[in-house]
Parts: structure tokens; C-alpha cells; sequence
């Protein structure tokens, strides 16, 4: 059962994260140039739109199953009970209106249901610029609740909010990386599948935008990420001979790898692309685009990896408890 | 080939070595102290977990020498301190006792110890 939990926290917190990056990435990222685009790019902004569209519908389903996953395996666990067996009233009742990840849950549900009634009237609603802020926000505040089933919510004491605060900023900046590679892929994908040369010249624009949001992303990430290992881990020692310091470490090395991989895009691949429309040549711009697009999948899969060790270490006693 | 098994390997031992240590709300200390000799009957178990925890689904038992429950089930968290668990006692003999703890945390996570104390006259 303990596996089985670290493999649905991994699966909804991935989920979670890439719920508000692709309407961020729509409402922000590329909103400038889909507010009056250029009548040869309206097929492009909507291939796009349908993409994000049917991304978030799946997304949304995988969150909703992963999160009633999370809520059975909790109450077997807090009940005591097997996992058939912690299917009654009165286990079910008690965690979900007794406990603080009971009341967490049912809020995360109503703002999911509010979610997913805005998700519909988007394809359905002229209003679109309004319904995607209002799905990004609704979608942040879902990410961000997490906060509340971590470590950091059962910290007691004065510091407690300190630390649950920087869990907070954390999984807040996590949308806009790494989670926003997922929606510069699809957008990359569409970009080299239209094949036109205006939309080639594109690329250069939206990355410059989305590199900016990235660079202050990685920086707030890695302000909180040590924030939070002072608080969990505590010294260097602890981060090399626990094993809560030494999934740390790795997740460290894991984001390290990003960074590189970043850095790479934007110092060496980023300046190949001309950002202009007009002037863009095609088999060059499609040579830089697919170098970035091989990068962002990369840094995705090391993404994967870092989320997979963050389910890890939601079960495992701070090193800071264990050193005690 | 080789290269996959090795590293599904690897990360099969990784997830289970990890899980093997999951316990979280660790009892950061207590009163009567863990192995401890006290004059007289406390009026209460008190002990301190290094993690607020959910005093629905948490419990204190207390047993005597002759695996009797003494304790007056009503366990409660401290109104200032969540990570605080107490159970009242009703006036005890001089003897062995046995405390038995189940601690669930705020952030789910369960955990269980015991620990003895005397009571001397």
C-alpha cells in the first residue's frame, strides 16, 4: 500500500502541475500574439487551442481518479483497515470531515468541479480570454493547496507557517517550470507540424517570453527549495547519510540537470531563432526548433523524475526528525 | 537490455528502501518519561510527537501488569499544541504500566510505539 500511495502522489502531482501550466502557458506565454494574430496564423493559435483542450480534459480526469486514489489509500491508512475493509460510513466520514486532509480533499473537489464546469464553457462561451485566466487561477489554487498534505502542514509551531509558506511558493512556481515545458512542446509540435514559414518565425518570440518566466521560475525554486531543506533536512550531513537527505540530493542533481539543460536552450539554441516572420528561414528555424524541442523533452523526462522523488519523499520521515 | 533491468532494479530497491522508513510523527518525548520511575499515580499520559497529529483517528492506551486497559479513553490534542496527545488516568497502584500510542499525523501518516514506566510509592 505504501508504494501504491507514492505512485498516485507522483501521478496527481504531475497532474496538478500541468493543469495550470497549459493555461498559463495560453494566458500568458503566447496571449499577446493570439489576442490580434495574423489571419495566416489562425490556423496555427487554433490547433493549439485544441491541443491545450484536449490535454486538459485528460489531465483533469487523471487528477480526479488519482486524488479518489489518494483519499482510499488515506483512509485505509489512518483507519487501520484494509483497504476493502476501510470502505464504510463511518471510516470515510470520519477522514473526511474529521480530518484535515478530509476537509482539504472536499475543498480540492469543489474547486475541481468549478474547474471542470469552466473547462466546458470554454469550447461553448465567446468569453474565452476570461474563462482561461479564471481556469489558470482555479487551477493554481489547486496546485498550490497541496501544501497542505505535506510535511510542512504538520509542522507545529511559529515556524510551521514559515515553512508552509515556502511549500507553497514552491509548488506555485512549479507551473511555470518545469510544468510549462509540457505546453512549449505542444507548441513546438504544432509549430513544426503547420510547416508555415510565418509560424516558424514564432518560435523566437514565444521562447524569449517564456524564458523570462522560466529564469525568475528556477530562482524562486531553488529560494524555496533550500527554504523547505532547512526546515526538513537541516545540515549536509543529514542530506548525504539520511535517506530523506539523500532523495533530496537527488532530486538536486535531477534539477541541476534541468538548469543545464536550460541554459543550454537559452544561451545557445535560443539565439538561432530569429523571432521574425517575415524574414525567418524555414529549414534553419525548423533545425533550431527541433534541437529545443529534443531539449524540452529531455528536461520533461528529468521533470518526471524530480516529481517521482518529491512522491518519495512525502512518505519518508524528515531527516531533521530522525537526527533528532 | 541489461541497461533497463539494471536500472528498473535500481529503482525498485530505491522506492523500497525508502519505504521502509515512513513512520513520521515520532514521540519527541513524554510524561511519565519513556522507561521512567514516578511517585505516585499521574494524573495523565502526556506525549509530545514531532508532528500535529489527528486526535480522532490517534489514541493513548495505558495497561497494567496484567493487560488491563486503566486508561479513561479520552484521548484529546492540547488546544496550543497539536503535536501534544494526552489520555487522563483514574488513580493508580504501584506497579509496571505499559503505554501503547497509534499517532496519526496531519499529513496522514501513521505511526506506533510503546514504552513502559513504574510506579513506585
Amino acid at each position: 500500500m505504501a508504494l501504491l500511495l507514492v505512485i498516485v502522489r507522483w501521478v496527481h502531482l504531475w497532474a496538478s502541475i500541468l493543469l495550470p501550466a497549459l493555461f498559463i502557458f495560453e494566458s500568458v506565454i503566447v496571449a499577446p500574439f493570439v489576442r490580434n494574430p495574423q489571419e495566416t496564423l489562425l490556423p496555427l493559435f487554433l490547433s493549439l487551442h485544441r491541443s491545450t483542450y484536449r490535454f486538459a480534459w485528460a489531465t483533469w480526469a487523471i487528477a480526479q481518479l488519482s486524488w479518489i486514489a489518494w483519499l482510499w489509500l488515506v483512509t485505509a491508512s489512518m483507519s487501520g483497515e484494509d483497504m476493502l475493509a476501510c470502505i464504510n460510513p463511518e471510516a470515510l466520514g470520519t477522514v473526511l470531515f474529521v480530518t484535515q486532509f478530509g476537509h482539504l480533499w472536499l475543498m480540492r473537489l469543489v474547486v475541481s468541479l468549478v474547474f471542470g464546469i469552466s473547462l466546458w464553457l470554454l469550447a461553448r462561451s465567446s468569453r474565452r480570454r476570461s474563462i482561461l485566466v479564471n481556469l489558470a487561477w482555479l487551477s493554481l489554487v489547486e496546485l498550490v493547496s497541496l501544501a497542505w498534505v505535506g510535511h510542512a502542514a504538520a509542522s507545529p509551531g511559529g515556524y510551521g507557517a514559515i515553512h508552509l509558506l515556502g511549500d507553497a511558493l514552491h509548488l506555485l512556481t512549479s507551473a511555470f517550470w518545469p510544468g510549462a515545458l509540457a505546453p512549449l512542446a505542444t507548441f513546438f509540435f504544432v509549430l513544426l507540424k503547420s510547416g508555415q514559414t510565418e509560424a516558424l518565425g514564432m518560435a523566437g518570440l514565444v521562447v524569449r517570453r517564456f524564458s523570462t518566466s522560466s529564469l525568475i521560475a528556477v530562482a524562486l525554486m531553488a529560494l524555496t527549495g533550500l527554504l523547505n531543506s532547512v526546515f526538513l533536512v537541516g545540515n549536509v550531513r543529514a542530506l548525504l547519510t539520511t535517506p530523506y537527505g539523500q532523495l533530496l540530493a537527488s532530486k538536486l542533481v535531477l534539477f541541476l540537470l534541468m538548469v543545464g539543460f536550460g541554459a543550454w536552450n537559452l544561451l545557445v539554441l535560443k539565439p538561432k531563432l530569429t523571432g521574425d516572420v517575415l524574414t525567418a528561414d524555414v529549414v534553419y528555424e525548423e533545425g533550431a526548433i527541433r534541437s529545443l524541442l529534443r531539449n524540452v523533452l529531455l528536461e520533461i523526462g528529468l521533470g518526471t523524475g524530480v516529481i517521482l522523488i518529491v512522491g518519495l519523499l512525502g512518505s519518508t520521515p524528515p531527516a531533521t526528525f530522525v537526527t533528532r | 537490455m541489461s541497461a533497463r533491468r539494471d536500472v528498473g532494479l535500481a529503482l525498485f530497491l530505491l522506492l523500497h528502501t525508502t519505504l521502509a522508513a515512513w513512520a513520521h510523527a515520532f514521540l519527541d518525548h513524554a510524561e511519565p518519561a519513556v522507561g521512567s520511575r514516578v511517585h505516585g499515580s499521574p494524573v495523565q499520559v502526556k506525549i509530545w510527537f514531532t508532528e500535529k497529529v489527528e486526535p480522532a483517528l490517534s489514541k493513548i492506551q495505558v495497561f497494567d501488569a496484567s493487560n488491563e486497559e486503566v486508561d479513561r479513553r479520552d484521548v484529546q490534542t492540547d488546544k496550543s499544541n497539536g503535536a501534544l496527545l494526552t489520555v487522563s488516568l483514574p488513580a493508580l497502584k504501584p506497579g509496571n504500566y505499559k503505554v501503547v500510542w497509534r499517532a496519526v499525523s496531519v499529513d496522514t501518516h501513521v505511526t506506533t510505539g510503546a514504552y513502559l514506566f513504574e510506579i513506585v510509592p
